[in-house]
């Protein structure tokens, strides 16, 4: 059964999502940036499109796990947000983004955060 | 009253110090001075401040395909040529831009109208363009840039205008195929700038020697600089061979020993490139560096680099010309690199080693019809930049794709060096993509060092039976290691990088490096991995390397500027231990030679990014200039 959760502690956890969102929505900005622009070194590449998925899914999977409530869903969306963060940021270690990379690192930062104020 | 020839002398031994004193502002010459030695004595920049560079200007030319549409795609190796108080460049297109040296605005532009055609090469390729300027004369056309055509044309324009010269060719362009063979199956392609010297200009060109056995002889045309008129031509080939080979033509750059008179030849290989049972006579100056009396034309020396050449290993970069220093004066050298990694160091006046070269034993051929040389010439200094046994198989690729490389070697012939191609395969290790390629060196001529870059690829080199050629697709090229006819011979080809299925080189890394050799010695001071390989985007380990095309500049400084890498990246190197102490991002691989030169008190270094399929399908028209922070 899903956990009941007073408002206060709903909020608190949905603010941490959101801000979990904010850099892997930079990050996804980043991304696309890089695979548009002609000095980038990674443009028009598929690992520039790897890292925008990987961005975009970030993206996306930090809004719903603050809206979704506890139980097998956001679990699994919470472990795949680490999984999906790591992948991401050693693939951007790889196309040598450093931006792109210090928005994973703080979006996983928040992920940590989220994981103690969430139940 | 002085002899004549004392006189002559005398003048002529004011032509280095003069030509000393234009290094120090001007970037002439493609590779930097007639002496090919890409040499700067330009100091402001330095290993101490050389992190403080920044783009000062870009210009796009818009001369650019991938190839994708209707033009061929652009390999664009252009070395920006600083004179007249402008810089040119010429483009792929064949079209020469005219710009300010410090702020890259475009005073002029040309365009030659030409074909944009694939008639040799397989994409549309350019080196850049040469200036003259007459002596004799002032006013229009005084000074002169020329532009060639892969058609075989040669544009003759004024400098300060970007005007046609009339008194050039027929209304300024010269047919330059006019001296080809009436059947040529090619036109002579004017891809490299012709040499100066003096008031000739020298003319090589580009072919599709790949092709056929049948190609036109290699030639070298010396003209007037200011009619286009012939004044002597060179052969590589004996008369007597046509129909049973062709080319060894001079498709790269010459260099110019203005003070004695000389110019110095890298020819390629003879047609057909890997297979050689229909010219089993000796071609003394084939795959050779020569040096021609430049008034001439009469050849004063050769030295056969490669005997019977069966793999394609041109004679790819000017020599590099340098009196190395030594305790008892200078010695009057040349530095020849090699697609095989060697370099050879040679008195350029009478062609005899510096460091003694063996002729080693090397393996026979097992293909019916072809006689391999027994052995090649070997010198014993500098070391080669790599080894005589290839690097081996690559484990990690070798995982990756489940054994795959390592089986493949099991199916390859392998004998090390200059073992012959083969029905089953050989293993080249160097390939015909070098060891070193047509960037050549740099010396600093005060300290009698020199720079190289280079790659490190195995190939498999792979004859093909006619009747069974026939059966397969025909056409390709070596930026696309696909198939080559041969045609005339009995054999067709097929050449392929030595890759897994995932694209990953079968062999050890480093796949590219950075050499200084101490000419004095012959020693080997360092060594480093050079570039970063780059798939899909991601940058692997910087002790991969990279394969390189380009070439580096060195300074008075002490610092290397080079781009040359798959990374599209230009970079400043410290020369005394080949450390990158600054790089910066460019459009597309930088492969050409950086201009270094200062302007108005600036020191610049300038880059045409354009891009090789070759080692990355990543083009560009990006010309950009760095320098430091005005203040």
């Amino acid at each position: 059964m899903p956990a009941y959760l007073s408002p206060p502690e709903r909020a608190r956890e949905e603010l941490v999502a959101n801000l979990m969102a904010v850099p892997a929505a930079i990050g996804l900005i980043i991304a696309v940036v890089a695979f548009f622009s002609p000095a980038s070194g990674i443009e028009g590449t598929p690992g520039a499109a790897l890292a925008i998925l990987g961005m975009l899914a970030l993206t996306v999977a930090a809004l719903l796990v603050g809206r979704i409530h506890p139980g097998r869903l956001r679990t699994f969306i919470t472990v795949m947000i680490l999984i999906g963060g790591l992948l991401t940021l050693l693939c951007a270690w790889f196309l040598m983004q450093g931006w792109l990379m210090l928005t994973i690192v703080l979006t996983l930062a928040l992920w940590l955060i989220f994981i103690f104020v969430a139940r | 009253m002085f002899p004549k020839h004392t006189l002559t002398a005398a003048l002529l031994a004011l032509v280095p110090a003069t030509g000393a004193l234009a290094q120090q502002d001007e970037w002439t010459h493609f590779h930097g001075n007639a002496m090919a030695q890409k040499y700067s004595a330009s100091d402001q920049i330095t290993p101490e401040n050389v992190h403080e560079l920044e783009k000062v200007w870009e210009i796009h030319t818009g001369d650019v395909s991938d190839g994708s549409g209707d033009i061929p795609g652009t390999v664009w190796s252009a070395t920006p040529i600083l004179a007249n108080d402008l810089l040119y460049v010429g483009t792929p297109f064949y079209r020469v831009f005219a710009v300010q040296p410090d702020t890259g605005e475009v005073v002029w532009t040309y365009d030659p109208e030409t074909l944009l055609e694939s008639m040799t090469q397989p994409e549309l390729k350019n080196r850049g363009v040469t200036y003259w300027e007459d002596p004799e004369a002032s006013g229009p056309c005084s000074k002169r840039v020329y532009i060639g055509t892969m058609d075989a044309h040669l544009h003759a324009l004024d400098a300060d205008t970007g005007q046609l010269c009339q008194d050039f060719g027929d209304n300024g362009i010269l047919n330059v195929n006019q001296w080809n063979k009436p059947d040529a199956n090619f036109p002579l392609s004017q891809l490299q700038p012709p040499t100066v010297f003096r008031d000739k200009l020298l003319l090589g060109w580009a072919g599709k020697d790949w092709y056929s056995v049948e190609n036109p002889l290699g030639s070298v045309f010396a003209i007037d600089a200011r009619t286009g008129e012939l004044e002597w031509s060179f052969y590589s080939i004996p008369e007597g061979y046509e129909g049973t080979t062709g080319t060894a033509n001079v498709w790269t750059a010459m260099s110019v020993d203005e003070e004695n008179g000389l110019v110095y030849l890298p020819v390629s290989s003879p047609s057909a490139d890997y297979y050689g049972g229909t010219r089993l006579e000796e071609i003394p100056l084939a795959t050779s560096v020569t040096a021609l009396n430049g008034d001439t034309g009469e050849v004063e020396w050769s030295r056969q680099l490669v005997h019977h050449d069966i793999w394609d290993y041109d004679t790819v970069s000017a020599p590099t010309l340098v009196d190395i220093p030594g305790e008892g004066g200078s010695t009057p050298a040349l530095v020849q690199p090699t697609k095989m990694g060697f370099a050879f160091v040679l008195n350029r006046l009478t062609g005899e080693p510096i460091f003694p070269i063996e002729e080693r034993d090397v393996p026979a051929s097992d293909i019916e019809g072809e006689e391999a040389s027994p052995t090649q010439p070997y010198p014993t200094l500098p070391a080669p930049v790599m080894g005589d046994d290839w690097d081996g198989i690559f484990s990690l690729a070798n995982i990756a794709s489940l054994g795959y490389c390592s089986r493949k070697l099991d199916e390859l012939r392998y004998d090390g060096r200059y073992t012959p191609p083969s029905l089953e395969g050989t293993l080249a290790f160097p390939g015909t993509a070098g060891g070193m390629q047509w960037g050549g060196g740099a010396v600093d001529p005060e300290t009698g060092i020199f720079y190289i870059n280079s790659s490190r690829i195995a190939q498999i080199f792979e004859l093909i039976e006619r009747e069974e050629y026939a059966e397969l697709t025909t056409g390709g090229s070596e930026a696309e290691g696909g198939l080559f006819p041969m045609d005339g011979a009995p054999y067709g080809f097929r050449l392929t990088t030595f890759l897994n299925g995932f694209g990953m080189p079968c062999w050890k890394p480093p796949y590219g490096q950075m050499t200084a050799i101490d000419l004095k010695t012959g020693e080997t001071l360092w060594e480093v991995p050079f570039g970063q390989v780059q798939k899909w985007g991601f940058y692997m380990p910087e002790g991969w390397g990279s394969p390189t095309i380009g070439g580096p500049v060195v300074t008075a400084s002490g610092l290397i500027f080079i781009g040359a890498s798959m990374d599209a990246r230009v970079r400043a190197l410290d020369a005394s231990n080949g450390e990158v102490l600054w790089k910066a991002q460019v459009e597309a691989p930088a492969v050409s030679i950086p201009a270094v030169y200062d302007y108005k008190g600036r020191q610049y270094v300038v880059f045409a990014v354009g891009g090789n399929s070759i080692i990355k399908p990543q083009v560009g028209d990006q010309l950009i200039a760095f320098a430091l922070p005005e203040d």
